[in-house]
């Protein structure tokens, strides 16, 4: 699970694949990210956690350009704010949503084959499908259901199999484990380090402080839209600011 | 009396096939975009115009004039919503645009008032061997150009579907009208999508006023009688429903002839729109539509 690439104070963005410096975003009058910076490794999985409002979503959010902002997002030192969402996945960003956000009125292949929708990625559509079939065996069988009619955790895992048809070098899920069984978040977890191990960077936003440091490398913790605290998640894990900012939610 | 009905309802039938034909191309816009295009009868009606000049002036038989006109109608489509409804859609950020619902309806007074001053208003026919002929099926009268017509959009319907489920340009299309931003995040540029679905639902345009012709006057008003059938048709059928847009289209052709075999046709008109209002009551999502999120 541990990155070869070790996050340093010392490090420059050249070094990352995604530096975020001093981004701020606003939604009307309402400041829901003020300057945060954050940087993510080359393979590294990455963590962003925080209640509900602390601007976790919305820094997803702004990384494939779904909210504008200001300060600079830079993807392989290239700046995405004068990149369309629509042409980051062909950079190798992929994002999957809070709440799955499938086509809920197309099938499930249907759903997977719009992951890989781009001239680029057709050729390799057959063993794309293949490799996330392969990683969620139960798609196979949901082939030709439409996507609303599937279980919330079948569900998640169609939204990632969708976002990992593209072969994308960099991943975000948006709370990938919200309103899951145990056995789902566990399923979610393992695939998450599967594809890391294959070279996939990961950044996730997840509430529940205990998840998202057991399987990260780093974590954020935002509050009130700004970094309050980061750091390796082992340190994080046994930092006692950790716990007074979290207080009721560390457990949950 | 049976007999009449069954006769009412077959003629009926085969006149709901154009019906269901403008319902269609309502309905692709509707569900990919969100706007109502008021001007889908006007459309219609410039179809119809070229239609009848085609024929006229070449010769071309109406049935064969979609290989012209459907090329040219999908272009005339795309450059609309390229030059008049893709810079008001950049201005409004809510999900049912009003502003470009009301360019919609200007465009129709405009192209309507155009054709006005270029035609003229008297009602032009065309006569073709299939205007006035008739297959007997046992005892009923089956009118030879409104067969074609049904049989036109029964062949439209199909193959729409088949672009929509089995191509990839056919399923961007379907996923931009279920979910924008996450077609965003997959690579499909949804301004240019919308330029297709405007397109597409004008070219089948080309396809109704070809089977039209032979069988009904053409007119510079002539779209807003069918644009008023067929919103109750997507009302009826789900908006945003392909096969809710034929089939209810087949329904108020068979209610409008089975209704008008028993009293006038007025009373069909009206017993249309109460229907009409009756389900925007209780069931707005139509007979086949499923509720929207």
């Amino acid at each position: 699970m541990s990155s070869q690439i070790r996050w340093s104070s010392t490090s420059t963005w050249e070094e990352q694949l995604l530096s975020v410096r001093e981004l701020t975003v606003h939604y009307g009058g309402y400041l829901a990210l003020s300057e945060v910076s954050l940087e993510v490794g080359h393979r590294e999985i990455v963590c962003v956690m925080g209640a509900n409002g602390s601007g976790k979503s919305t820094l997803l959010n702004a990384v494939s350009g779904l909210v504008e902002s200001s300060g600079e997002i830079l993807f392989e030192g290239r700046l995405l704010q004068d990149v369309p969402t629509y042409e980051r996945l062909a950079l190798g960003l992929a994002h999957v949503l809070e709440r799955r956000r499938l086509f809920p009125f197309l099938t499930v292949s249907e759903n997977l084959l719009l992951g890989a929708y781009l001239p680029s990625m057709r050729s390799a559509r057959a063993q794309s499908l293949e490799r996330v079939e392969s990683l969620f065996p139960i798609l196979r069988d949901r082939r030709r259901q439409l996507a609303h009619s599937l279980s919330g955790g079948e569900q998640q895992q169609v939204a990632i199999a969708r976002a990992l048809m593209g072969n994308p070098r960099f991943l975000m899920l948006d709370e990938p484990f919200l309103g899951l069984s145990p056995k789902m978040v566990a399923e979610i977890s393992r695939v998450i380090q599967s594809i890391n191990q294959d070279g996939v960077t990961v950044l996730f936003n997840e509430q529940s402080v205990q998840q998202s440091l057991g399987l990260s490398d780093r974590g954020y913790i935002l509050e009130s839209g700004r970094v309050a605290l980061a750091g390796a998640s082992a340190e994080l894990l046994a930092d006692r600011r950790l716990h007074s900012i979290y207080m009721g939610l560390a457990g949950a | 009396m049976t007999d009449l009905l069954i006769q009412g309802a077959l003629s009926g039938l085969l006149i709901g096939g154009v019906y269901g034909l403008i319902a269609l191309g309502l309905n692709l816009v509707f569900g990919t975009m969100r706007v109502v295009n008021f001007a889908q009868g006007t459309l219609l009606m410039v179809a119809m115009f070229m239609a009848y000049w085609l024929h006229v002036l070449t010769g071309l038989h109406p049935y064969l004039t979609p290989l012209v006109t459907v090329p040219v109608l999908f272009g005339l489509g795309y450059a609309i919503q390229v030059v008049l409804i893709t810079p008001l859609l950049a201005r409004e950020k809510t999900r049912e645009p009003m502003s470009v619902l009301l360019m919609t309806l200007g465009l129709a007074l405009l192209l309507e008032n155009l054709a006005l001053l270029l035609f003229r208003g008297d009602y032009k026919t065309v006569q073709v061997n299939q205007t006035n002929a008739v297959w007997f099926l046992g005892d009923y009268i089956v009118s030879v150009s409104r067969f074609w017509a049904l049989v036109a959009l029964l062949a439209t319907v199909a193959a729409l579907w088949a672009f929509l489920t089995h191509t990839d340009l056919g399923r961007a299309i379907r996923a931009v009208g279920q979910d924008r931003q996450v077609a965003r995040l997959l690579g499909i540029n949804d301004r240019v999508i919308y330029n297709y679905a405007f397109g597409i639902s004008t070219a089948v345009m080309g396809i109704a006023a070809a089977t039209l012709v032979p069988f009904y006057y053409i007119h510079p008003g002539v779209g807003t009688s069918f644009l008023l059938k067929a919103f109750v048709i997507v009302v009826l059928g789900g908006l945003g429903s392909m096969p809710g847009a034929a089939l209810g289209g087949l329904a108020v052709g068979v209610i409008e002839g089975v209704i008008g075999i028993w009293t006038q046709a007025a009373v069909a008109q009206i017993l249309l729109f109460a229907v009409f209002i009756a389900m925007l009551f209780f069931r707005p999502a139509g007979l086949l539509g499923v509720e929207r999120k």
